[in-house]
Formats: C-alpha cells, structure tokens, sequence
C-alpha cells in the first residue's frame, strides 16, 4: 500500500523530502493541483479513486452508472478545487461530493422510474402480488423458530444481503452503506446527507431492521 | 424517550451497536438486554448483518476508469472558456430582451389603445364625419349594389347607426390589464428561460441547454458542499426550495420534544398510476395525520404517514381498505407513552393493482 502509493508520489516528490501520506499528501498535493498541476491531480485520483468507487457503487448499486457517476465526480472536484478553501480535509469534501453526485443521479427521472420498475420485477420473478419482502417477513415473524441470520452460511448470507440491499429504499441503502461499508460516525454521516443526527439514527435503525427481516423472509 | 427497561428498544438497538447513544439510554438498554434473550439475539443479528454489509463485495474500479477521467477533464477544460463567454452573453441577451419588452411595452401599446379604444367624443365625430362625406357622395341606403356597379361595402341606415353605439369601446383599464399580463407573461417567460439556463430554475431536464443548467446545478452543489455544514445546509435549501417545500418528516419538531418514540412500519402499495396515487396518499395524510408528502417518492423513497396515536387505528384500516399490502403491524397500539406515534412508509410501485 505504502510502496505503492510512494510511487504514485515519487515523479513529484523531492527526491531528499521523505514522502507526506495521509492528509499532508493531500494538502500537498492539493495546494500543487491548484496552482494548475496536472499530474498533483492526476495522484489525487490515483489516491481516492477506490475509496470513491466503493461509495458511489454501494449507493447506485449499477456498474455503468458508477462508472458515469465517479467520472463526474472527479470532473467537478477538478473545477471546482480553485475554490476548496481547506476547510475540511479533502477525502471529507470529496466524499461528500461523491455522495451527492451518487445521489442526484438516482434522483433523476430516469433511473426513478427504472428503479420503480425493479420493485414490479421482483414481484414478476417471485410470481406473486406480494412484492415486497415485508410481506414475506409479515408471515415470517409470526414463525419463532426461524432466525436465519444465524443458521445461514457466509456466502448464502451475502447472496441475499445483495438482492435484499438493491430493493432497499435509497435513502436507507445509502445510510448502511455510510455506516456499515465506510465506518462513518453519525455526525459525519448527518453532514454528508445534510440531515440531522436523529434522522440518521432512525433511518439506520429501519434500515437495518427492513434489511434483516428482508434477509430472514428470503431464508424462509 | 420511552424507558428502554420496559419496552424492547428497536431502535436504540441499532444505535446502541454503532456505540452512538447517550450514558443513560445506553446505561438503559444494558439494563434492558440483562433480562431480555430476545433482544440479545436481535442484537447478534444486527451485528453479524453490519458486518456482512460492511464484507460485501464491490466491483473492482475499471482499469482504465482513472484514464478516462483525466480524458473528460481535458476535454472539459474549455467549459471555463465557454462559461466564461456563454453566461455573460446570456445574461447580456436577457437583459436586452427585457429591456425591449419593457420599451414595447411604453411605446408599442400607445397606437393599439387608440386603434382599438377612440377617445368616446373624439370616435363619434369621425364616424359622423365619416359617414356625412358618403352620404354626400351617394344614396343613403345602399344596401346592396345596383346592377353593374361594383359591390362595394356595405353601409348602414342612419337611423340604425343613431341607435347602435357607433363603436363600442373596449374598457381602457381591461385593455390595458391584458397587454400588461401579455407584456409581463413575456417578461417573465424570458427570465425563467434565461434563469433556467443559468441552473436557477428548475425542470424537467431535456436538451444541451437543460443538461448544461443541471451540470450547473448540480457544481453548485457541490461547491456548496465545501461550506461549513451549517452554512451548507442553509445555501442547499435555498436554491432547492422548490423542490422541497415540505420540511423532512424526521426533522418536524414533535409536540412531545425529543420524546416520541417512532415504531414505523412499512407497506406496499401498487398503483397504476403514480400522479393520482400520491395526489390521494396526499389527501389520506391530510385528512388523519396531518403530515405527509410525495415529494420523498419523487426520490424514490417510500411515502410516509406520521400519525399521533388517536388516529392510528383507523389510519391503518383505510389504508388497507385502500390496497395497501403487507403492513406487519398490530391493529392498535398497546396503551402506553403518549409521545407514540405511527411512521407507516408506503411503498408505492408502478404494476398492475390486485383486484
């Protein structure tokens, strides 16, 4: 990791500086990129690139839509890093922008009305009117014997959590993905979405609760 | 906050795992899982799921995804050089255009109102002369032409024209109240384009123009994102408030402080037709809760219906009366902290409603 971010680094480093990692790697290379180095900005998206693929794609959840959307994200930081004052860290306000640019493409018509079909779809495959799997979790919990998140193997586990996190409202999905897949503090997570602290809480707390039962009716 | 001691805590649950509650609720919910197995397994379930979301798989990044990046940023760099050129020469093409209509408006109206609308007096006057001068020049009646004159047009009996208002003037002030709403309907069309093109006026997006202004709102956006989040939270509203009017559900203060407990549920709703759909949920939030609103749909979240517990019964038989499915909650709410009240999340989807 280290090595291989020292040679990201090394055509723009001083050969007798030792290399900056961390935040100073970033202020350093910010402050370079600003003053219109290309190649600072080129290691800013070596550096962050994974970490903001991993992001947009647990919230779009969409191959090619991650692709459009990351690539949009590190257009406008480009623009848009003139005006980055420092305030925050940059991996802050570049993740908060990939966020966003995650979430305003799911906002668009398009890919409402996609996503409103998927929720048909799954009703198609599974051959009933009952859609959604709260509905199997309805019936489900009145069975005491079954908690599947504890008999199930790893990879059945994570087979589901897949199907059931694509049917999730977007608005939870993308707080378990903040907090669960990214390990970000509430605060952090309240700031990011520009919601309150409580909103995150009880958001997390439906979500999870929706993904579990979704996860236990699938296991039925 | 209900005592966690005597009810299961659902929701603190979740936050109890992520280590984000208070001394006391989680001094609370400690109590509260020493005697009851259930909720310590509900526990163990919530915490073996947060770490398989956490152990989910994400695709690899794209090799070559970093390439295309710095291809799109160099391709972007003339968008300063347009902006630079474009937005000013919008802005200048605007104002010239609104300072036309407003020129149109002083100058253009004047020889309309007095076509249209003589002065009473001065109207009579020219009829009469008007009409001295034919019949000086011919018959009174002429009705219709003479055999091989040509026809010419057709002019009326004196007396008749004595009995009728020669022209019936149009009242001045409605008149002018209809240029003025064309000229203003004009004025304000222009701005709303121009503003649209400059990503201050929202729409459906469709077009160079419109993708241009939703690229400029969404940089906006971005750029608001570097703001503290205060700040940040303030200038996001501003230029999104059209978009939502209606405050988040979650952020409406409650009657009972922070003290109400939320034991939402959720529900499944197939429509045929979204509009009317939400325009009914709409009018079911309204009518028993008093708090409701689309615009989360819109987002492709659930609709949401926050009830107070006095309503909640018969809020919940409507709307499974109405077709809503797979609501997994008791027909009543047991007696208990005033402060409850009812989330139901309605998940509307497009299909074909059962019968």
């Amino acid at each position: 990791m280290f090595s291989a971010l020292r040679g990201i680094l090394s055509p723009m480093r001083d050969p007798e500086a030792k290399p900056p990692h961390g935040a100073a790697a970033d202020e350093a290379l910010v402050a370079r990129a600003k003053q219109g180095d290309r190649r600072a900005f080129d290691a800013l998206v070596e550096r962050h690139l994974p970490q903001v693929w991993r992001v947009v794609w647990r919230v779009v959840r969409h191959h090619e839509d991650t692709e459009d959307v990351v690539q949009e994200v590190f257009v406008s930081v480009h623009r848009a890093l003139a005006d980055f004052r420092g305030e925050a860290q940059f991996s802050t306000w570049l993740h908060r922008i990939a966020v966003t640019r995650a979430l305003n493409h799911l906002d668009r018509a398009g890919e409402k009305l996609r996503r409103a079909s998927d929720g048909l779809d799954v009703a198609r495959d599974d051959g009933t009117t009952a859609i959604r799997p709260e509905v199997e979790r309805a019936a489900l919990a009145r069975s005491p014997a079954a908690n599947p998140l504890h008999t199930l193997e790893a990879k059945d586990l994570l087979r589901r959590l897949a199907e059931c996190l694509r049917t999730l409202p977007t608005p939870w999905r993308t707080v378990l993905a903040l907090r669960d897949a990214e390990s970000m503090a509430y605060e952090e997570i309240a700031t990011a979405l520009k919601i309150e602290i409580g909103t995150v809480r009880s958001r997390l707390a439906r979500a999870r609760a929706s993904l579990k039962d979704c996860i236990e009716g699938k296991a039925a | 906050m209900s005592d966690p001691t005597r009810e299961h805590p659902h929701e603190l649950l979740s936050a109890y795992l992520d280590d984000e509650l208070g001394v006391e609720e989680r001094a609370g919910v400690d109590r509260h899982l020493a005697d009851c197995e259930a909720c310590r397994e509900d526990l163990a379930s919530l915490r073996r799921l947060a770490g398989a979301v956490a152990e989910e798989e994400v695709p690899p990044v794209p090799a070559d995804l970093a390439e295309r990046i710095g291809a799109r940023i160099d391709a972007a760099k003339v968008r300063p050089f347009r902006r630079r050129i474009v937005v000013p020469v919008t802005i200048a093409a605007t104002l010239a255009a609104v300072g036309l209509v407003v020129v149109y408006q002083w100058t253009e109206p004047r020889p309309i109102r007095e076509a249209r609308q003589p002065a009473p007096a001065e109207t009579l006057k020219q009829v009469e002369r008007d009409e001295l001068a034919k019949s000086a020049a011919g018959p009174a009646e002429t009705l219709s032409p003479r055999a091989g004159e040509p026809a010419g047009p057709p002019t009326v009996p004196p007396t008749a024209r004595q009995d009728r208002p020669a022209f019936a003037p149009a009242p001045a002030p409605e008149l002018q109240a209809d240029k003025k709403a064309d000229v203003a309907g004009a004025v304000e069309g222009k701005e709303k384009a121009a503003l649209k093109s400059l990503g201050y006026v929202s729409g459906v997006a469709g077009g160079a123009a419109d993708r241009a202004a939703s690229e400029e709102r969404a940089r906006a956006k971005d750029e608001n994102a570097m703001a503290p989040p205060a700040a940040n939270r303030i200038a996001a509203q501003a230029p999104a408030a059209a978009a939502t009017a209606k405050p988040a559900l979650d952020d409406v203060a409650s009657p009972c402080g922070d003290r109400w407990v939320d034991t939402g549920v959720v529900g499944t709703w197939v429509v045929g037709d979204m509009q009317p759909a939400l325009r009914d949920l709409d009018a079911v939030a309204a009518r028993f809760a008093g708090r409701g609103s689309s615009e989360p749909v819109l987002r492709g979240e659930p609709y949401e219906i926050v009830a107070p517990r006095a309503r909640y019964a018969e809020l919940l038989a409507h709307l499974r009366a109405k077709g809503v499915t797979g609501i997994d909650a008791p027909a009543t709410l047991p007696p208990g902290d005033a402060c409850v009240r009812q989330r139901i999340s309605i998940q509307v989807v497009l299909g074909t409603p059962p019968r």
